[in-house]
């Protein structure tokens, strides 16, 4: 079995050769990964299943169909993703080229999650071939049956020289990162994106890392309550509430707050029948120390339960929950919940509740409901988060056109479409100069004067190539 | 509290009342920034002139000229730059409102470096104040008549509380890391930016590292040599070599080694006379341990043009050095001065070879009369920026990032990229809560017919101009066949 240090020397290797360079390579890559997905859909499900219970749906539109969608915009758009950018110039360099060439990083390493282990993984994977890496990939042994799999797939689809999968748990991924990459793109938690970003600034790699949070989901003015329901209950507990992108907790008004939990009860019954545990279409709890820490914070919430509480130990099962009456102290405010439990706080002033969601680290995602576009724009333009959606969860990160990323804790750099490209790759600038016009040269070599400084003040400034 | 956690915390304070985020406010302060620059000339000339030496017109031409400039650029560009940016929907979204919002990130930490301390602490600072933030301005204490200036000067101008200016040396600063920022903007050694980046690391704050390297310079058999030697000379001996992006290092054949030299010694003679000593438009190096470094990197190589010296004034001639291989000292560490060694290959393949055994540096430059061998330098290495047939004047070009790779750094900066470093690009969707019932194919209970219609609903892009373009087409044949059994029948 190769080392990892084994394993990087050959993919520098391959990339000092210039193998991924040519588009025509990428785009064999990329049309293998995608004949990837395609051969192995059944298979995709299946760990997907074994691992997180998920369902079939889900898996197909939230791992196999976002990850095909992603594919066919990299292969549409890669020959104009990689031509140079001109840009515009001064009087003085009017007769150069000036151009922004987009050129891969080297070996890069992307850290997979284990909540949508396939998307999170392959998804960056699409912008790191794209832009001409060699990519080493780190699936989350977390969910085990998704690793296995990749682990056999990528070396029957990819090249194995420039693409390799190292598997291991913590200790072997701190290993990994002693190693020179790159670039480095994590996606996980605050905790862990500590360690990589000390382990990355050893070699002053730059690093993309996409985080979480609590996404608050703020719920004021007018709304028609029974569709913000059906959103709201779809958001949060699609796989389980394990989403980054999950709304975390509502605030609302108690009004709000009355009409919305019959609502949401309601929902829930036309989702997933009277017997949620029974129902093919809701996922399980990852691990047994993961369904432990919800329990916990179930078990400790000083809030009321109004809407499931059910569970089993065994099935790693917790039902769609929904707690009212939380106070900000809560202990379902200490973290980012990732699970299938929805906090109401309830607070009368949309100002006191954007009060609130100020005193909270920078969240993933920001989501507000309703109606009256006034209350959106109040919302937009006083808070900060990586997106922003109203009237809808989790929604805003499947469109290929916007970055999708992090801001303060909940991580930097961004992703996804035409971003996922740029993230992977150097911008460098390009200036060609001609040998002519060495007499206007002159006004810059010693000795200096005014004379020669006023005249190239005006040939510098951006402004005078307006007047050709 | 330190001074360095209250300039911080007042920063912070001040950023939270929101008065950044309108754009009037961000231009105000930039009017101010240019006033400052403009009115102070004569004292941030002085200081730089005690720091390094360097003559007045040399700071305007190199320090405040470009500040000025991407000021003036902020101000026209900053409603272009700070709206909202559309993007393409898809099919499921034509109907809601899909844009990428700029917003600020909040408290920007800008630590300046000691060899352009105007410029390379200012021009940050212009995309910082632009991009709605609040900017601790942390100058190098190492030129210290212009920290001192900049600290006495700049609230003057700026709004003290938004932009504070905090000086100090290394535990100082260290201070300054402790505190959390949402952004840290260093320009300096590498060594450094990785205790920049580690610290950052804390807080999980994101940085942009402006750091060094050494930049080689190939001069290809094939081109204007005289022409090429006036613009290596020029761009090596600026501010005595202490520039980032100055050619580091020559590599040229054998057979135009003598020439090469000859040019650039008359070139010298040209720009700072027969005595660069008593020449105003000749600058120092800035301390005596920099003095010292650069010194003892000549042991071992020729010197074929200078070489004398003056410690008290910590002055070093223009001096070129032959007789110099891959292993020498001068080729061990980033020179920084201004010793200008020319090392012979026999190609540009070995120059390619030599150039990609090392780190990635922050300009790569090339003078060839070939655009054939021109590409395959661009093809064949890595760097920041590639200049071909000039040195440093792509730092002038606003519409060019400016920023480095590997070890020479990462993100960039200039004009509009200075602005979108320092910025948060939000992802904005905005959706009403109607049109429900399209909505319904992607809830439970999942029936194969629901995933058959989500996947095509769901996530296809639409490309909205080829579509655009398929009615009119479609329009058109629609007319054409109108028109022919109407009339041509």
């Amino acid at each position: 079995m190769e080392s990892q240090s084994q394993v990087l020397e050959r993919l520098r290797t391959a990339f000092e050769s210039r193998v991924t360079i040519p588009e025509k390579f990428r785009r064999t890559q990329l049309t293998n990964l995608m004949s990837m997905i395609k051969d192995n859909e059944e298979q995709i499900v299946n760990a997907l299943h074994k691992d997180l219970t998920k369902p079939k749906f889900e898996a197909i539109l939230s791992e196999v169909e976002i990850v095909m969608n992603e594919l066919h915009c990299a292969l549409s758009n890669l020959t104009s993703w990689m031509q140079p950018e001109y840009v515009s110039k001064n009087l003085a360099t009017k007769l150069d080229e000036c151009f922004v060439r987009r050129e891969p990083l080297g070996v890069v390493l992307i850290i997979g999650p284990w909540n949508y282990p396939m998307q999170l993984l392959i998804v960056p994977l699409i912008g790191a071939i794209a832009a001409g890496n060699c990519v080493v990939i780190k699936p989350s042994e977390v969910s085990a049956a998704t690793d296995n799999l990749i682990t056999e797939l990528i070396p029957k689809y990819l090249s194995k020289d420039c693409y390799a999968v190292v598997r291991g748990g913590a200790k072997e991924t701190q290993a990994l990162l002693k190693n020179r990459f790159d670039h480095i793109f994590y996606t996980g938690s605050q905790a862990v994106a500590r360690v990589v970003l000390q382990a990355a600034a050893v070699h002053l790699t730059p690093v993309t890392l996409e985080l979480g949070g609590k996404c608050p989901c703020l719920i004021y003015g007018r709304v028609n309550a029974t569709a913000a329901a059906h959103r709201l209950v779809w958001s949060k507990f699609f796989n389980a509430g394990q989403s980054c992108v999950a709304p975390d907790y509502v605030l609302c008004s108690k009004a709000t707050c009355d009409a919305l939990v019959p609502a949401l009860r309601q929902v829930l019954e036309d989702f997933y029948g009277s017997d949620i545990q029974k129902s093919p279409d809701m996922s399980r709890i990852v691990t047994p120390k993961h369904w432990t820490r919800l329990m916990g914070l179930l078990n400790r919430t000083k809030g009321k339960v109004v809407v499931g509480g059910e569970h089993d130990e065994k099935d790693r099962y917790i039902a769609p929950t929904v707690v009212v009456d939380v106070a900000e102290d809560d202990a379902l405010m200490e973290e980012e919940i990732f699970g299938p439990i929805l906090p109401i706080l309830t607070i009368e002033s949309l100002e006191e509740s954007i009060k609130l969601t100020k005193t909270k680290e920078k969240p993933l995602a920001f989501y507000v409901f309703s109606d009256e576009s006034s209350v959106v724009k109040k919302v937009l333009e006083n808070s900060s988060s990586g997106g922003f959606c109203s009237n809808d969860g989790i929604v805003h990160m499947a469109l290929p056109g916007l970055p999708f990323g992090g801001v303060g804790n909940s991580g930097f750099g961004h992703y996804h479409g035409h971003w996922g490209f740029e993230a992977f790759s150097h911008q460098r600038a390009v200036m060609l100069r001609g040998w002519a016009l060495e007499k206007l040269n002159a006004l810059r070599y010693p000795p200096y004067s005014d004379e020669k400084l006023s005249w190239l003040r005006w040939t510098t400034s951006p402004k005078s190539c307006s007047i050709m | 509290m330190s001074r360095q956690q209250l300039a911080v915390q007042r920063a912070r304070k001040s950023f939270q009342t929101g008065k950044t985020k309108p754009l009037e406010s961000r231009i105000h302060q930039l009017r101010n920034l240019l006033r400052f620059v403009t009115e102070r000339r004569k004292d941030i000339a002085e200081a730089v002139k005690k720091d390094l030496s360097k003559s007045e017109h040399g700071t305007e031409l190199f320090e405040t000229l470009g500040v000025e400039g991407e000021i003036k650029l902020a101000i026209e560009k900053l409603a272009e730059w700070a709206a909202p940016r559309p993007v393409e929907k898809s099919l499921l979204t034509v109907s809601d409102e899909v844009f990428v919002h700029p917003e600020p990130l909040g408290v920007v930490l800008i630590i300046g470096a000691w060899n352009y301390p105007w410029a390379v602490t200012l021009q940050p600072l212009v995309g910082a104040i632009a991009a709605g933030n609040a900017a601790v301005i942390k100058p190098s204490e190492v030129c210290c008549h212009s920290a001192k200036v900049m600290e006495e000067l700049l609230p003057r101008y700026l709004d003290k509380d938004l932009y504070p200016v905090v000086t100090g040396g290394v535990p100082e600063t260290q201070e300054l890391l402790r505190q959390r920022f949402d952004h840290i903007f260093y320009t300096g050694s590498s060594t450094v930016g990785k205790l920049v980046m580690e610290a950052a690391a804390r807080n999980l704050t994101p940085v942009t590292l402006e750091l060094g390297g050494k930049s080689p310079c190939y001069i290809d058999k094939n081109c204007d040599i005289t022409v090429a030697c006036r613009r290596i000379t020029w761009g090596k001996f600026v501010n005595c070599g202490q520039t980032c992006i100055a050619p580091d290092y020559v590599l040229c054949e054998p057979s135009i080694q003598s020439r090469v030299q000859e040019e650039i010694k008359n070139c010298i003679k040209e720009f700072y006379t027969d005595d660069p000593k008593t020449f105003e438009d000749y600058g120092r190096i800035i301390n005596k341990r920099h003095f010292k470094r650069i010194m003892a990197l000549m042991e071992g190589s020729t010197v074929v043009v200078g070489g004398d010296s003056d410690e008290s004034q910590c002055y070093i001639a223009p001096t070129v050095l032959k007789n110099v291989t891959g292993e020498s000292k001068v080729m061990k560490e980033e020179i920084f001065g201004p010793l200008l060694p020319i090392i012979t290959v026999s190609g540009v393949d070995e120059a390619i070879q030599f150039i990609n055994e090392r780190e990635k540096p922050l300009v790569i430059y090339v003078f060839s009369n070939e655009n054939k061998l021109i590409k395959r330098v661009i093809a064949e290495t890595s760097s920041g920026a590639l200049l071909a047939n000039d040195c440093l004047v792509h730092f002038t070009v606003s519409s060019l990032p400016f920023g480095g790779v590997g070890h020479s750094g990462m993100g960039c900066y200039h004009g509009r990229y200075g602005f979108d470093q320092l910025s948060h690009m939000r992802s904005c969707l905005i959706k009403q809560l109607k049109m429900e019932g399209v909505n319904s194919m992607r809830y439970p209970p999942h029936t194969a017919k629901k995933l058959g219609w989500a996947r095509f609903f769901l996530l296809k892009q639409i490309n909205l101009g080829r579509l655009r373009r398929m009615m009119l087409l479609a329009m058109f044949v629609g007319v054409a066949s109108f028109v022919v059994q109407r009339f041509l029948r």
